[in-house]
C-alpha cells in the first residue's frame, strides 16, 4: 500500500468509487503521474474472502449493497408514494460490481450509439444519439480489453463494428448449453458465436487462467481469473504509488466554492467519523443508481437543485435491466454448473426492425447460472412437485440436464424514470434514502416478449424434451445501472459533455453507467469500462495543459 | 447483513446436532418435532438421506436464534396455524408427528401458496445443502442433486460438448 494522502492536501484527482470506472480511472490518472486519492463505500476484501458458500454470497449477499443499511424506496410513477424495496443492486466493495459479475463483456455494436438516427424519435421518450460514435471509443474498448484480459474470438461477431486488435484470449471453452445453443440457433439460420468473457482463458500478466469452478455470478474469484477491477485496474494503480484507495468511506457530500468549483468530498469513514478529502478534481464513479443520489445530495445555495444539475435531468432518463429467461431440458447430462457463466451468443435480433411493430431488440445468450440450493428452490419448472418424493426424483434430472438462455433487452429512456432522494426515509448514516420511479415503456414490454419467443425457438430446434418460462421479466431489481446524468452537447439536454465534465463544473467529472444515453442491450460494463478509459485520457491531456 | 459467521455457525451445529442427538435450543420440543415431522415431508427419506438426516431441525434452531431472528414470530404463528388446521381436517389427532406421512403431506398442500410454507421450504433446501465445508454432507443432499462437488473441473464438462473438447460423443 503507498502511504496515504494527507486529507488536508488537495490531491490531483478525487475519484468516488472504484468499479469497473473508478478503477480504470485511477489507473489511467495515477500512471500518468496524477495523485490520486480514491473513497470506496465498501470494505477492501481480496482473494482469500472468496469462498463458494452459497448461503453466504448469494442469500446473504454479502458482496452486495445492504438494503437494510441503505434502504431504498420504489414506486412506479410520481403519482405514487414510494414504499421500502430493493430496486437498484450494486457491488459494495473495492472493485464495485465487477467483483461478482457474471463476466459478460459485450462490446456494443455501432448501431447502438445513433439509434435515434436510424430509427427516428420515440414520443414520451427521451431516445436520443450519443454524442459520441463506436470509433470514439473503439481504441478504449482496445485497452480495456488488454488491461483486463478478456477471452473472445475476433470476428465471430457477424454484427460487430472493426476492431483495432483481436481479443488478447482465445475464447473459454464451449460448454455443454453452448453446443446446444449454438446447434439450435445454426438450424434457424442464425449466427452464434463464442461469447466475450472477462475472464482468462490462459495464464495472462501474472494471473492464472480458469478453474472452471462455477461459482462466478454473486461470487469472488478466489483465483483472481476474473477479470474484477479488484483482481486488475486497482491493483495496477497501486503499484503505481501515487494512488491510494480508501476503503470504508461513504462519501455524503461534494464541496463546492464560491466560485462554483468543486473542492473535495466529504465522507463518514469505518466508525462514521465525517471527514474531508481536498482535490483538485473529481471524478464520481459511483454507478448509475448512487452517482445521481450524491449529486442531489451534494445541492448547496449556488447549486440548490443538486449538483450538475442546471438541466435538471440528474437522475432522469433511468433505464432498467431488462431480460426473458427460458430453460430447457434435455435427453442426455449438461454438467451446466461447471465453468463460467455464458459461452455462446447471438446477436441476430439485436437490431430492431420495423416489421416487428415496435422498437426494440435483444443479445440472447445461453447459460445455467444455479448453484446446489438456488437450484432447489427454483430449478424445477413450476408445473412439477415443488417439494416431496416426487420432486426429490426430478430435482437431480432438472439440475445436470437443464440449461436456460436469457436474452437481453432494450430499456427505453424516459423521463419519468428516475433517481432521486425520498423525502422520509433516511439510511443509517442520516442521509436521504434512494428513491427510485421505474415503469416500463410498453415496446420494452412488446420487445421481451418477441425475444421470449425467438429463445423458446432455439432451445425446441437444439432438441430440448421440454421447454419452459415464467414470462417477460417480472420487473424485480436492476443490476445494469444506466442513464440518470446522460452525456450530451446541448447543456439543457444533458449533464455531461462527450468527455464526461459536467456542463456545469469545469472540475467535476462524471463516468459511469449514468453516462449512457440509450440502454444497448445490456451488459454495460465494457462500455462502461471504455468510457473510463476516453474519459481519463481527456482529464489527463486536459491537466497538462492546466484547464481542469 | 445478517452476522455471516452465524450462518456457518448454523450449519456446523446441525451437522454436529445430528451426530451427537444433540436437543434444539431455540425451539421448544413440541415446535422442534413439528419442524423435523415436516421438513421430513419436504425433502422425505428415500432411498437416500433427506432432511431428518441432514439435521434440517437443527439448522433452522440455529437460524431463529441468530441470522433468522427476523422470521421467529412468522413461525410461531405459521406452526400455530398448522396446528389449527390439523386439527379440523383431522380431528382427535394429537399432533403432526402424530399424523401419517400421507395425512402430513395433505396438511402442507393445503398452505402450499401461504409465506409460511414457502419460509419453511426455502430453510429446508439450505438446511439439505448447506456447505460442506461447515461440517460435512451426511445427508448426501448433493449426491440428489447430482452435483459434484469439486469445484475444480476441465472439459468436457458434459455430454454434448465431449466432441468440442476434444473427446468422442
Ligand atoms: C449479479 C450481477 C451480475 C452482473 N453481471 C454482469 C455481466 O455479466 N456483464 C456486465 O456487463 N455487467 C454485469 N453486471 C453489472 C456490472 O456489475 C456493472 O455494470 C459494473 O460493475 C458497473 O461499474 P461501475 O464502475 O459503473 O459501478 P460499480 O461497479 O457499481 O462501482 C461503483 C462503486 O462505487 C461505490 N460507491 C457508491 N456510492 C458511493 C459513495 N457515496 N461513496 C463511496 N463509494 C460509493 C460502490 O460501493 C461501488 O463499489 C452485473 C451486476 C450484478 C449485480
Amino acid at each position: 500500500m503507498p502511504a496515504p494522502y494527507r486529507a488536508t492536501d488537495p490531491v490531483d484527482f478525487l475519484v468516488v468509487g472504484s468499479g469497473a470506472a473508478g478503477g480504470s480511472v485511477a489507473k489511467e490518472l495515477s500512471q500518468a503521474g496524477f495523485d490520486v486519492v480514491v473513497l470506496e463505500q465498501g470494505p477492501y476484501l481480496t482473494e482469500k474472502d472468496f469462498t463458494h458458500d452459497e448461503l453466504k454470497f448469494v442469500f446473504q449477499n454479502y458482496l452486495i449493497n445492504d438494503i437494510r443499511k441503505q434502504p431504498q424506496t420504489y414506486r412506479t410513477t410520481a403519482a405514487e408514494t414510494a414504499s421500502r424495496d430493493l430496486r437498484m443492486v450494486y457491488g459494495r466493495q473495492v472493485g464495485g460490481g465487477t467483483v461478482h459479475f457474471n463476466s459478460n463483456y459485450w462490446r456494443f455494436l455501432e448501431l447502438d450509439f445513433r439509434e435515434r438516427s436510424l430509427w427516428g424519435g420515440i414520443p414520451g421518450t427521451g431516445f436520443s444519439d450519443w454524442p459520441i460514435t463506436y470509433s470514439d471509443l473503439e481504441p478504449y474498448y482496445t485497452k480495456a480489453e488488454y488491461d483486463i484480459g478478456v477471452s473472445g474470438l475476433a470476428g465471430a461477431n457477424p454484427f460487430e463494428g472493426p476492431r483495432s486488435q483481436p481479443y488478447p484470449l482465445p475464447p473459454m471453452p464451449v460448454k455443454s448449453s453452448g453446443v446446444l445453443f449454438e446447434r439450435g440457433a445454426r438450424k434457424l439460420g442464425l449466427r452464434p458465436f463464442p461469447a466475450p468473457v472477462a475472464i482468462l482463458s490462459r495464464d495472462y500478466r501474472g494471473r492464472t487462467a480458469c478453474k472452471h469452478c462455477g461459482y462466478c455470478p454473486r461470487f469472488g474469484c478466489e483465483f483472481a481469473s476474473k477479470s474484477s477491477a479488484l483482481a486488475t485496474v486497482i491493483r495496477m494503480a497501486e503499484r503505481t504509488k501515487r494512488c491510494e484507495v480508501r476503503a470504508d468511506s461513504y462519501v455524503s457530500r461534494i464541496e463546492t466554492d464560491s466560485q462554483g468549483r468543486v473542492t473535495g468530498a466529504a465522507y463518514f469513514d469505518a466508525r462514521r467519523k465525517e471527514r474531508f478529502q481536498k482535490a483538485k478534481a473529481v471524478v464520481v464513479c459511483a454507478n448509475g443508481a448512487e452517482t445521481p443520489r450524491l449529486l442531489l445530495m451534494s445541492h448547496s445555495n449556488r447549486f440548490p437543485h443538486g449538483l450538475a444539475n442546471s438541466s435538471g435531468l440528474v437522475g432522469k432518463y433511468l433505464m432498467y435491466d431488462l431480460g426473458t429467461l427460458v430453460s430447457g431440458l434435455f435427453e442426455h447430462p449438461l454438467n451446466d454448473h461447471k465453468s463460467i457463466d455464458v459461452t455462446r451468443v447471438v446477436f441476430d435480433y439485436y437490431a430492431a426492425d420495423r416489421r416487428r411493430g415496435f422498437y426494440g431488440g435483444g443479445g440472447i445468450d445461453c447459460r445455467f447460472g444455479s448453484n446446489p440450493i438456488t437450484h432447489a428452490i427454483l430449478g424445477v419448472p413450476p408445473d412439477l412437485p415443488q417439494w416431496g418424493s416426487e420432486w426429490k426424483g426430478l430435482v437431480g434430472e432438472y439440475f445436470t440436464h437443464t440449461m436456460s438462455s436469457l436474452a437481453h433487452a432494450t430499456s427505453l429512456p424516459m423521463e419519468s424514470n428516475r433517481i432521486d432522494l425520498d423525502p422520509v426515509l433516511k439510511d443509517a448514516w442520516g442521509l436521504p434514502a434512494m428513491r427510485v420511479t421505474y415503469r416500463r415503456h410498453p415496446d420494452d414490454i412488446a420487445n421481451m416478449k418477441f425475444l421470449l419467443a425467438r429463445q423458446r425457438e432455439i432451445l425446441e430446434a437444439a432438441g430440448a424434451r421440454k421447454v419452459w418460462d415464467l414470462g417477460p421479466d417480472d420487473l424485480s431489481y436492476s443490476v445494469h445501472l444506466m442513464g440518470t446524468c446522460r452525456m450530451g452537447a446541448d447543456p439543457a439536454a444533458s449533464v455531461v459533455d462527450k468527455y464526461h465534465r459536467a456542463h456545469d463544473v469545469p472540475n467535476l467529472f462524471v463516468v459511469d453507467g449514468s453516462s449512457f444515453v440509450t440502454s444497448g442491450r445490456q451488459q454495460p460494463t465494457a462500455t462502461i469500462q471504455a468510457l473510463a478509459y476516453r474519459a481519463a485520457a481527456h482529464m489527463i491531456e486536459s491537466a497538462k495543459r492546466g484547464e481542469v | 447483513m445478517a452476522a455471516l459467521p452465524e450462518v456457518l455457525a448454523a450449519q456446523r451445529h446441525a451437522r454436529e446436532a445430528v451426530k451427537t442427538g444433540k436437543q434444539p435450543a431455540f425451539l421448544d420440543k413440541r415446535a422442534a418435532a413439528d419442524i423435523e415431522a415436516l421438513t421430513s415431508e419436504i425433502v422425505p427419506t428415500t432411498g437416500t438421506p433427506g432432511a431428518k438426516e441432514a439435521g434440517v431441525v437443527h439448522f433452522i434452531d440455529r437460524a431463529l436464534a441468530t441470522f433468522e431472528q427476523d422470521n421467529q414470530r412468522a413461525y410461531r404463528d405459521g406452526l400455530a396455524a398448522l396446528n389449527a388446521k390439523r386439527a379440523t381436517m383431522f380431528p382427535g389427532s394429537a399432533s403432526i408427528p402424530a399424523l401419517t406421512s400421507q395425512q402430513r403431506i395433505a396438511l402442507l398442500q393445503s398452505v402450499e401458496s401461504t409465506p409460511f410454507f414457502a419460509l419453511l421450504r426455502t430453510h429446508t433446501m439450505m438446511g439439505f445443502l448447506a456447505d460442506p465445508v461447515y461440517g460435512g454432507n451426511p445427508a448426501g443432499g448433493y449426491r440428489t442433486l447430482g452435483f459434484q462437488p469439486a469445484h475444480m473441473y476441465a472439459p468436457p464438462f458434459g455430454w454434448y460438448d465431449d466432441k468440442a473438447n476434444g473427446g468422442e460423443n
